[in-house]
């Protein structure tokens, strides 16, 4: 197994921002909204300067400049100008910058940047200026394993997020899934755009419903391993396995706190399918629900204070919520016949669900104070199991619309649906929170 | 098996497995002799597959043979029980777990059974058709499995005996996407784990 946090922790200590100029306040723009259908930032990038002609520094500069691209243009708060228009202008001088011939292509940002490979090492230095203003925005300069190009685009185009936005981005994020493309159902981990994807378990059963903690470490998930559906907890530094829960009916669908201490899950361990709570080292078991009815699917608020979950009470199966306790449950879908898989928003306002409309499912998300839906999907196969990236601005999802089950990201509102799975069935995705 | 019970109710099918799984587990000897060494491969060849089929197989006996009393009970394995489907499927509604008319009549020659083999242990499947949420279907799968172990419990079969699993849509016993396969596979299969 790669452990990715040791990799991004020696890369971390190579990584600091230069002083070639001064660092400079970044304008005041924060009070806009940017992404979610607000306006876009134009971004130009023109390509990476190789420092020296051997083939490694040309191959790597490529490479991570068309990474950094497609990341700044997924972010959602940027719009990358288009490649015909730099050669409109004069080529970039990095040493005097005309702003005015960027302003002219409508690039209100500019991103320069360079790259060398020196003795197996990757070095990348980079500046992001307001075109407006000719003024430094951000400057950085990072140190890597020369393979490692994929991390350093990551970790700048998430800089410049931050720097527009004062937010974290994702482009340093992983996505869990299921795959039978090796033959069994089991757990797979990605890069947030499809990259690396790697096995995580060999235990040739059905492993389903994978929930990575809020830290990267752990991954809880149902098992047949043991010819029965138990719970599974596999902690990726060390590699360490625990079955959780084992033999006590079937325990299915965890999903972590916030905190990352504790796990809900549905277990009929009682004789019927109920919501509990665990400590992550299987102590403290507190039973939540108690109705004859089928209680699954539970998933926690940003908060942890409140829980949703799939409850066919009603006669059929609808997204409920709760108090953490267990206590005041109240109904929140009253459209469709068959909504489950909630999914809460990270901002804590919205919950994205799967609904059945006529025989397939398609994605859809409840505005929690108005109720007011908003359907992300349509006629484009079956939609299912939707997942909120940890800022918020895009979901994850799994989709039949090409005769298979893949794994595609979009925008909130529906838009920029990207397919990230080519092979196999790939279902039950998971979005990574951010880690430490 | 589940996908033994059809196959082995003919005599030649089964020979044609057997013939099958025979040249596989050749094929599959033959792998690592091939990368480690050559010699073995040379030195053993395979026996033609029918003659060994003729050896090894015996004919399986038939639910009907075995309620003639034609076959010993003490004779038959846990597999023999499972391969002559001694224990009949029952089928359901879509989204239901509720035992219907018919399951019931099944469910009732099952209890016979169970009764007239008290140290039969069982598990019971509960499956679903593909077009739920896996979250759900498995849940479903469960309360399925569990109203047959409560119908075969009000019937006088002891609780110990039966153990119940949900395999949700996982293992459709019909791959295909409409009405029929649907209803094939929203079921309750039992299997015989002990007698």
């Amino acid at each position: 197994m790669r452990i990715k946090p040791a990799l991004i922790a020696t890369f971390a200590l190579f990584c600091w921002t230069t002083l070639f100029y001064p660092q400079q306040q970044v304008p005041d723009i924060r009070g806009k909204i940017y992404g979610k259908g607000g306006v876009r930032i134009n971004i130009a990038l023109p390509d990476f300067r190789p420092k020296e002609r051997s083939e490694s520094t040309i191959s790597a500069a490529q490479k991570l400049h068309q990474v950094i691209w497609d990341d700044l243009q997924f972010s959602g708060i940027f719009q990358v100008v288009k490649k015909e228009y730099y050669s409109l202008i004069p080529p970039l001088d990095e040493k005097r910058i005309n702003f005015e011939d960027w302003a002219s292509i409508g690039a209100e940002a500019l991103l320069e940047g360079n790259v060398i490979c020196e003795e197996e090492k990757l070095i990348v230095e980079s500046r992001l200026f307001d075109v407006k203003t000719g003024k430094m925005m951000l400057g950085k300069r990072y140190r890597s394993e020369a393979d490692q190009h994929r991390l350093i685009a990551h970790t700048l185009a998430d800089e410049i997020f931050r720097t527009y936005t004062g937010q974290k981005g994702v482009a340093n994020t992983q996505i869990v899934f299921v795959s039978d493309k090796e033959g069994d159902k089991e757990i797979y981990m990605m890069d947030y755009d499809g990259h690396s994807q790697r096995r995580i378990t060999y235990f040739q059963s059905i492993n389903l419903f994978p929930a990575i903690s809020p830290d990267g470490d752990a991954i809880a998930f149902t098992s047949y391993l043991e010819q029965n559906p138990d719970l599974y907890l596999l902690r990726r530094q060390g590699g360490n396995i625990v079955r959780l829960m084992a033999n006590l009916g079937m325990s299915t669908t965890p999903d972590w706190s916030p905190d990352g201490k504790r796990l809900l899950f549905t277990s009929s361990r009682d004789g019927n399918a109920e919501i509990y709570m665990v400590k992550a080292d299987g102590s403290d078991l507190v039973r939540l629900t108690r109705h004859h009815s089928i209680d699954t699917s539970p998933c926690w608020s940003p908060t942890s204070r409140q829980i949703a979950f799939t409850s066919d009470r009603g006669g059929t199966p609808q997204i409920y919520i709760m108090d953490a306790e267990g206590t005041n449950i109240t109904r929140l879908t009253r459209q469709g016949s068959y909504n489950d898989t909630p999914s809460w928003s990270p901002d804590g306002l919205e919950i994205a669900y799967a609904s059945r409309v006529g025989g397939t499912f398609d994605i859809f998300v409840i505005n929690l104070t108005t109720k007011e839906l908003r359907r992300l999907t349509i006629n484009s196969g079956s939609n299912e199991n939707p997942c909120w990236s940890p800022d918020g601005r895009h979901l994850v999802f799994s989709s039949n619309r090409s005769g298979s089950y893949h794994i595609y990201t979009m925008d909130p509102d529906g838009s920029n649906q990207k397919q990230l799975t080519t092979r196999g069935n790939n279902t039950s995705p998971r979005w990574s929170r951010w880690g430490e | 098996m589940r996908w033994q019970k059809k196959e082995f109710s003919v005599l030649i099918s089964f020979l044609l497995i057997l013939m099958l799984a025979f040249s596989f587990s050749c094929a599959k000897r033959a792998k690592p002799v091939k990368t480690v060494a050559e010699k073995p491969v040379q030195e053993k060849p395979p026996a033609p597959p029918e003659e060994v089929a003729t050896e090894e197989v015996e004919k399986p006996a038939t639910a009907e043979e075995w309620e003639a009393g034609k076959v010993e009970k003490g004779e038959l394995t846990v597999n023999d029980y499972n391969q002559m489907a001694v224990l009949k499927d029952i089928q359901f509604d879509f989204d239901k777990y509720n035992i219907k008319p018919e399951g019931a009549n099944t469910l009732e020659e099952n209890a016979r059974w169970l009764l007239a083999n008290p140290t039969v242990h069982i598990l019971i499947e509960g499956h679903c058709d593909e077009r739920g949420t896996n979250e759900y279907n498995i849940a479903l799968g469960e309360r399925r499995s569990r109203s047959v172990s409560a119908f075969l419990a009000a019937l006088g079969v002891s609780p110990e005996r039966i153990k119940n699993i949900s395999y949700g849509e996982e293992m459709s016993l019909d791959p295909g996407h409409n009405e029929i396969a649907w209803a094939k596979n929203r079921r309750a299969h039992f299997l015989i784990i002990s007698k």
